[in-house]
């Protein structure tokens, strides 16, 4: 019988990697990248990303110097912009580890090329949104009560608070994923270091690669590891936002206060850290040159995962509004009446057209595999996304029950320069681990080449076996 | 490796003949049944109405699971699944005898639902006599467990209703007869300021609740379930004689539009049937909720019918320790969503605690044994078959995955019980203790997977086991986990 895993054409299946791509050439294409002197627009988008995070690093110092009140937050919106920042970059956080865990259970070949892109983009985004739990606190000297440390005042935290649940439910995630990054690393690092021709080169990657020799025995314990940490990233995929999203659900403000929230939280998030994913892999392998490693197979699936979880968060927006109408609660109405048609009716629509309206366009083969069309599309969802949050956290809190005390937030400088700064942190990280780190999982994508499978023998191979190594090696570029 | 390979074209994937009989034997078992329940419903149609919900919505929920199955399989263009997506296709393809079987509903539905009732216009209250009865249901439950402080409550006709609270506290529920309600019943139930509130509040939902529109919905979500259930199975069936792609094709390209219409209609009519029993309970996650629980039932049930149809020497190749494993991971994947989303929903009303959601949770813990039931369904729906199912070696042993398949099953049917009748006491207030099973529910139960499994047994007769002209067919016969 015929090897029946080669695509099949007439049902519209096409291969995983590229034209041309071969062993060789997808190490050449990753490992080049860590090798050569950076180009000049790498230099050009760190030292602006690295302006930025200054910036930041300012507005955070004055913050301290001054106290709470230099941002827009007042009463009766009491969480603003940090909140928001802070929600939007844990959701931005949630592609690295579906794509690595939730993917990899799920057989899906196809996240090999973009695993180790997305796991590094979450470990920045957890970063990111770990700022600012640590900075609105106010006393950020006593940040550290957050955490249950034994303590001779008798201080505990209140664990019968979300806010204490998020603190455990983030910090176990951003361990997770680190670890699930580095594990992964191991074989690649491995590959940098055999490749390395200056010594401290050969040994700072030699001494991070833990002696991969890349003997079967290693391998064995690899996969094993590697399932394992998927199997427990799992539930932390869902845990996360779910518990994120208990901050506001476990209250009974209206707006906040919605039984669906956990799952429509982590649709969101999923959403908005694909979008993340799909901006910044369209900038990368066009300039780095991996189109025959992250094909436009690879980009129409991530805008078709972008459809679903829109949807999905289509439909939780959808069940929010009829249950505020079915309910029969007056002020649920009201709440979900004046997010559409009060005076942040402008955020609102904003949210429902980038989120809800935009991915639509996925619908259309035509546009899910054109590259400016999705490069829009990524952008606008993750403006939506942020949106989002702004919308669930200060139209729920603005108009308060007491109508004397209705009030309208503005951000101030401090709050722009704070967000901006966290996107300057994002970059300058990103961008480093572009310049030192393998970005593709080299030893991952070569797994699902047909030629790594040992009952691959296509049928034209047949006829001259000994010739089966392809000539193309040397194709790229 | 030495794994033979399967030559489909050589091997005939049809019932085997000691099955051939066994639709004759469900069907029969299922008309007993539908004699009982029948019965049932003349001699006692207020009881009758919520066995037969539930004994419809055990089954309803297998066959959207299955359908489900099947429209995902063709959405992501699986291969592993190939072989057993056949029986999933069979399960769903029994949707519109179900259809059918939801005429009773539509007859006793002013027994089920309170807002359609003769007495449910405009005040949509409970007739004071009920209301009167409904009183005991806590208060006798306290005094079984010799639960001093909560009678105490009881005993004092409160002056005020609203401040009935703790253990009591059913605030703006449909029937919930707070401590006043008893001292009220002789002048009227409209005078208590509760019940002006609650009559306001089913005003309100009119709009939605209401007899045409419930009746207008119901035959949408049905027409949509049996057209989507017959179009899957029909385009698999024709690719078995005619080959080729085009039938996957067109499955695939349908795939999309069918998972929408599929999850608005599941969603919404959970709302209609099983969330309006109570038309004062909201809660957003509820479609979730019960879509959570259709599949999990329908992976169970596929689990255990493609396991008994292992006599065929070719089929049990064809379904294979493999494909088991497979099913078997994805079973405790949706035990714990199960878990996760039943968690997330009585997590949030707890913590809010809010009047107009806790009666949901009280209705299943402070009555009679309902907290009994509910820790069954803790302990047997998530917290053993998890551990259960966590090894792969219990995943890759047939009896064993068979057992833990037929367990949810069972905690399937616990499950829906469980969603339906709490409800019996405060709509009808014939069961004043609460928790009263009846024969009827059996019958009910009987009928409804006599005449559904009966007509899928039946299609089995006519048609391969497995899709023998699915293109993908051979990678699933090839399969392996690694």
């Amino acid at each position: 019988m015929s090897y029946p895993y080669l695509p099949k054409k007439e049902l519209g299946e096409v291969p995983l990697a590229g034209e041309g791509a071969t062993f060789r050439s997808l190490t050449e294409a990753v490992a080049r990248v860590t090798e050569n002197p950076a180009p000049r627009g790498w230099w050009i988008a760190f030292l602006s990303a690295a302006s930025f995070l200054g910036v930041m690093t300012i507005a955070i110092g004055y913050l301290f110097w001054t106290g709470i009140g230099v941002w827009g937050n007042n009463a009766p919106v009491y969480w603003a912009w940090d909140i928001t920042n802070f929600v939007w970059w844990i959701g931005i956080g949630h592609a690295g580890t579906l794509i690595s865990a939730v993917l990899f259970l799920f057989r899906q070949k196809w996240r090999t090329s973009i695993n180790r892109f997305a796991e590094a983009m979450t470990i920045f985004a957890v970063i990111c949104a770990l700022v600012f739990p640590g900075i609105h606190v106010g006393r950020t000297w006593y940040a550290y009560y957050m955490l249950p440390l034994p303590s001779e005042m008798q201080m505990w935290p209140n664990f019968k608070s979300p806010l204490i649940w998020d603190v455990f439910a983030v910090s176990t995630y951003a361990t997770v994923s680190t670890l699930f990054w580095y594990v992964g690393l191991i074989p690649d690092l491995a590959t940098l270091r055999d490749r390395a021709r200056n010594p401290l080169r050969k040994k700072i990657y030699g001494a991070l690669a833990l002696g991969w020799r890349g003997a079967n025995r290693h391998w064995q314990n690899y996969e094993r590891a590697y399932l394992i940490l998927a199997a427990l990233s799992t539930p932390l995929v869902l845990s996360v936002h779910s518990v994120v999203s208990f901050d506001f659900a476990t209250s009974v403000l209206p707006g906040w206060h919605a039984t669906i929230f956990p799952p429509y939280f982590v649709a969101g998030a999923v959403f908005s850290g694909f979008a993340m994913v799909m901006t910044l892999m369209l900038i990368t392998r066009a300039v780095y040159g991996m189109r025959s490693i992250v094909t436009m197979k690879h980009l129409e699936l991530m805008n078709k995962i972008m459809l679903v979880t829109g949807s999905l968060v289509g439909y939780a927006y959808g069940m929010e509004f009829f249950i505020a109408w079915y309910g029969g609660n007056d002020y649920e109405l009201f709440c979900f009446k004046n997010r559409a048609f009060g005076p942040y009716a402008w955020a609102y629509w904003t949210m429902i057209s980038c989120n809800v309206i935009s991915p639509q366009l996925f619908w259309f083969k035509k546009l899910r595999t054109s590259i400016p069309v999705m490069f829009v599309v990524s952008i606008t969802i993750n403006i939506g996304m942020w949106f989002e949050r702004f919308v669930i956290i200060v139209t729920s809190l603005h108009r308060d029950f007491l109508p004397s005390s209705w009030g309208y937030f503005r951000p101030t400088l401090v709050d722009i320069f704070t967000y901006c700064g966290t996107l300057g942190l994002f970059f300058t990280a990103f961008l480093l681990f572009l310049r030192w780190v393998p970005m593709i999982a080299i030893a991952e994508v070569k797994g699902v080449l047909p030629e790594s499978d040992p009952h691959y023998h296509p049928e034209e191979a047949h006829a001259d076996h000994h010739h089966a190594e392809p000539v193309a090696a040397e194709a790229e570029e | 490796m030495a794994k033979e390979q399967l030559d489909v074209s050589k091997e005939s994937f049809n019932l085997p003949a000691s099955w051939g009989n066994v639709w004759k034997i469900c069907a029969g078992l299922g008309l007993l049944g539908l004699a009982g329940a029948g019965f049932g419903m003349f001699s006692d149609p207020k009881r009758a109405a919520f066995s037969w919900l539930f004994g419809f919505y055990v089954f309803l929920a297998i066959a959207l699971g299955s359908l489900f199955f099947v429209i995902v399989q063709r959405l992501v263009g699986a291969h592993w699944s190939v072989t057993v997506r056949r029986t999933a296709e069979f399960l769903a393809s029994g949707l519109p005898v179900l259809a059918v079987l939801w005429v009773p509903i539509l007859l006793l539905a002013p027994h089920l639902f309170p807002w359609l009732g003769d007495h449910g216009h405009g005040g949509g209250h409970d007739t004071p006599h009920v209301v009167g009865q409904l009183e005991i249901v806590p208060a006798a439950h306290a005094a079984q467990h010799g639960d001093a402080p909560k009678p105490a409550d009881h005993a004092a006709p409160a002056k005020a209703p609203a401040a009935a609270g703790g253990h009591d506290a059913k605030g703006g529920s449909h029937g919930a007869a707070t401590a006043g309600d008893a001292a009220h019943a002789g002048h009227g139930a409209l005078g208590d300021p509760h019940d002006l509130e609650h009559a306001e509040l089913m005003e309100k939902k009119k709009p939605y609740l209401n007899k045409s529109f419930f009746m207008i919905r119901a035959v949408i979500y049905l027409a949509i379930w049996s057209l989507l259930g017959s179009m899957f199975f029909a385009f698999s069936a024709r690719e078995d004689r005619e080959k080729g792609v085009a039938w996957t094709l067109k499955a695939q390209r349908w795939a999309p539009v069918s998972m929408i219409l599929f999850a608005f209609s599941l969603t919404f009519a959970a709302f209609d049937w099983l969330m309006s029993l109570d038309p004062a309970w909201p809660s957003t996650i509820f479609g979730v909720n019960i879509f959570s629980a259709a599949v999990v039932s329908a992976l169970a049930t596929m689990i255990v019918v493609t396991m008994a149809l292992r006599g065929s020497a070719a089929y049990a190749k064809a379904v294979n320790t493999e494909h088991y494993h497979d099913l078997g991971k994805l079973l405790i994947g949706f035990v714990c969503f199960w878990a996760y989303i039943s968690f997330s929903q009585f997590m949030l009303i707890w913590y809010a605690a809010l009047p107009e959601e806790t009666p949901f949770f009280h209705k299943r813990w402070d009555v009679s044994i309902w907290s009994q039931v509910s820790l069954a369904l803790i302990v047997g729906h998530f917290v053993f078959p998890f551990f259960f199912l966590l090894s792969r070696n219990v995943k890759r042993n047939l009896g064993m995955l068979r057992l833990g398949a037929l367990f949810i099953l069972v905690m399937h049917v616990v499950d829906m019980y469980w969603f339906v009748m709490p409800n019996v006491a405060y709509n009808t207030g014939i069961d004043p203790n609460g928790f009263a099973p009846s024969w009827m529910d059996a019958a009910a139960l009987i009928a409804v997977g006599g005449i559904y499994f009966g007509f899928v047994f039946y299609r089995m007769t006519k048609y391969p086991l497995i899709p023998v002209g699915d293109p993908r067919l051979a990678r699933s016969l090839a399969f392996q986990n690694a």
